[in-house]
């Protein structure tokens, strides 16, 4: 790829975070203020007496451990970035192929030497690879703040904080842990991402709907034509289990991209995106 | 003289209705061609096509590319401009130049700087906060900083005052046209470009009605005021139009020639405008 | 036959589901699917803190037990391994 083909792609990428810097950027930052508030106003409830031994217990707990092993304990608090992220991406994709041939600016866009494949690539990869970089910004931002606030804390209540720094050492690493949760998930969603862009792209009105609806119909129709329920059998074994979207360890990281279910939604995804790729053409 | 478009039996319909019904056109290279029209005669459908926006069925060829199977090839020697408004609007002006450095190769940004310099166009402002003609300055200034082959402009001056428009097609002929570069521009606001055009194009109802360079135009349309003891001899040549004008009767041709003419009254190339509205009512009463 | 699938969007949208119906239904026929909830063991979700010491001895031992049998076999964490182990079931039962 020559270097000025890497400079439109980094620009497409930038224009997707500008136009939607409010899911990227506010709604996490929201979360964490919200937790922060949440957590620094329990502190404020709690015993003077009970605060201190369980600052004490807290600087202790991690002490001399190492952050990679401990990380682990703080995916508990990614979780609502987690959820953050997936309505965020949910919104965006249903949006983001519908709105500029709402407001026409898909004229503008392609007026540039720019291909449909580039465009919907750019989307993907925005929602796969840069948009969980910006939560963890923000994840790491509400730690930095939290930490801060803990030392201040524990000073104010006279608590030798020793391990606090252990502490965020493993916070640090959770953010490791938080963005590949983000990637495999997102690579293990990629039907749905491509299901989506697929309908972002096509409808003239309620994007949403039509997709939703679309979804249902199906499942009917393989039932109807072929007697039998693959998809809906597909569906529910890729979205039962929780523990799908989180990585604890480092160790299952590889394990969790390559594999079977995994290798094959992505194929599933790239059929959905390439739909979406040829149904951009149609700009009305 | 080589041409840069070159379509033959475009047709593109909209559910019932007949958008472009067997358009045939070719431009030649270093034209300013003018594509007149009434509302729904199928000019933005014919401009979308030429650029791949709109998929149309027919032979189609704009700089040697085929707009439909290598848009985004075909838009690095084209630029495009339609009705004000699809900038987008949550971009700012800065914002909206640094995109276009990125994403074309032929883009001038310091050309683009000192074409906005010359405007009240502040760099930090949103799309959405700026006038309609500040819009259409700021698109300008965008597509004169990009070397291409051809420039397309469909209804560029629609909703402008007279001060923008002016300025607009000032700034066209002035800064931007070379003499190489070709220029194509959709309106129904004939009177506004018939003295820029050196190629004229009449569509209506999905067709092509006229093609002919301006430079024989008066070879190929004549208006004559023809003296009251004539008209019957008038009528017989098989007029495009009759009006009334000053107690006579104003009467156009089209291939007709000038020697058969001449005895019937005072000849006159018809303006733009005029041709345009007799090709107009020709078409309506068959 | 590109012109007939590209024609209209209606047109692009039933064949890219034709497609994806035709691929998820083949799958399925060929691999036997059937409704599986993927199970990637957890410890941190049995975690209690009240016996954080136990918990961290469970760890290192059984980070030393995997590193000695190699990842994934006796967690059960491959789905490959997982699918293959249910294949035979099947097949055995058929």
């Amino acid at each position: 790829m020559d270097r000025f083909k890497i400079v439109q792609f980094y620009a497409l990428l930038r224009r997707e975070v500008l136009e939607h810097r409010n899911l990227f950027i506010g709604a996490p930052a929201v979360v964490a203020l919200l937790i922060l508030v949440a957590t620094f106003w329990v502190a404020m409830q709690i015993d003077e007496t009970q605060l201190a031994e369980g600052l004490s217990y807290i600087s202790v707990l991690f002490d001399g451990l190492s952050p990679f092993d401990m990380a682990p304990f703080f995916m508990l608090l990614a979780i609502p970035f987690m959820l953050t992220l997936y309505i965020s991406s949910v919104i965006y994709l249903i949006n983001t192929l519908f709105q500029d041939r709402k407001e026409m600016s898909i004229l503008f866009w392609q007026s540039m030497p720019v291909s449909n494949l580039q465009t919907v690539l750019s989307k993907v990869f925005t929602i796969v690879i840069v948009a969980p970089i910006f939560y963890v910004l923000n994840i790491f931002a509400m730690y930095l703040i939290g930490m801060i606030l803990l030392t201040i804390l524990g000073v104010s209540n006279d608590v030798d904080l020793v391990g606090i720094g252990w502490m965020f050492l493993a916070a640090i690493a959770s953010l490791v842990l938080i963005y590949f949760s983000a990637l495999v998930t997102s690579l293990w969603l990629l039907p749905s991402i491509g299901w989506l862009l697929l309908f972002s792209a096509f409808a003239k009105k309620t994007p949403l709907l039509w997709a939703g609806g679309v979804f249902i119909l199906v499942g009917f129709f393989e039932d109807f034509i072929f007697g039998t329920q693959y998809l809906a059998d597909w569906v529910q074994s890729r979205a039962a289990n929780p523990n799908q979207y989180l990585i604890f360890e480092f160790q299952s990281l590889l394990e969790r991209i390559f594999n079977y279910e995994t290798l094959f939604g992505i194929v599933v995804g790239s059929i959905l995106i390439t739909g979406a790729v040829y149904m951009r053409r149609f700009t009305d | 003289m080589s041409n840069i478009v070159e379509a033959r039996s475009l047709r593109k319909n909209y559910g019932n209705f007949t958008a472009l019904d067997g358009v045939d056109l070719t431009i030649p290279s270093g034209a300013i061609s003018g594509l007149i029209g009434p509302n729904g005669a199928g000019k933005t459908t014919t401009l979308k096509a030429l650029i791949g926006l709109c998929d149309v069925d027919g032979e189609l060829s704009v700089t040697g590319f085929d707009p439909r199977k290598a848009r985004h090839k075909l838009m690095e020697d084209v630029c495009f401009i339609a009705d004000v408004g699809i900038l987008p609007k949550w971009l700012k002006v800065s914002q909206l130049i640094d995109y276009v450095e990125a994403v074309h190769p032929r883009f001038d940004r310091k050309k683009a700087e000192k074409f906005l310099s010359t405007t009240d166009i502040p760099s930090n402002k949103r799309i959405k906060e700026l006038s309609k003609g500040m819009v259409t300055q700021l698109h300008l200034a965008l597509v004169m900083s990009i070397e291409v082959q051809l420039l397309v402009l469909d209804e560029p001056t629609l909703g402008l005052d007279i001060i923008y428009r002016k300025e607009f097609y000032d700034r066209l002929l002035n800064d931007y046209y070379d003499g190489n570069r070709t220029i194509i521009i959709s309106t129904h606001q004939v009177e506004e470009i018939e003295t820029l055009l050196s190629h004229l194009l009449f569509i209506n109802k999905g067709k092509i009605v006229l093609d002919t360079l301006m430079s024989e135009l008066s070879q190929v349309c004549t208006e004559v005021l023809v003296d009251a003891d004539k008209m019957a001899e008038a009528d017989a040549c098989g007029p495009i139009h009759v009006r009334e004008l000053l107690g006579k009767k104003s009467y156009t041709f089209e291939s007709v020639l000038k020697e058969r003419l001449e005895v019937l009254g005072e000849l006159q190339t018809p303006s733009v405008a005029d041709l345009f509205v007799a090709k107009l009512k020709e078409d309506r009463h068959g | 036959m590109k012109n007939i699938i590209l024609k209209n969007r209606y047109t692009l949208l039933v064949v890219t589901l034709v497609v994806y119906i035709g691929v998820l239904v083949a799958e399925g026929a060929i691999t036997g699917r059937e409704v599986r909830v993927f199970e990637f063991e957890n410890p941190f979700f049995d975690f209690n803190v009240n016996n954080f010491e136990g918990f961290r001895e469970s760890r290192e031992s059984r980070v030393s037990d995997d590193s000695r049998s190699g990842s994934g076999e006796d967690r059960g964490e491959n789905r490959g391994e997982n699918r293959d182990d249910s294949r035979d079931e099947d097949s055995g039962d058929a």
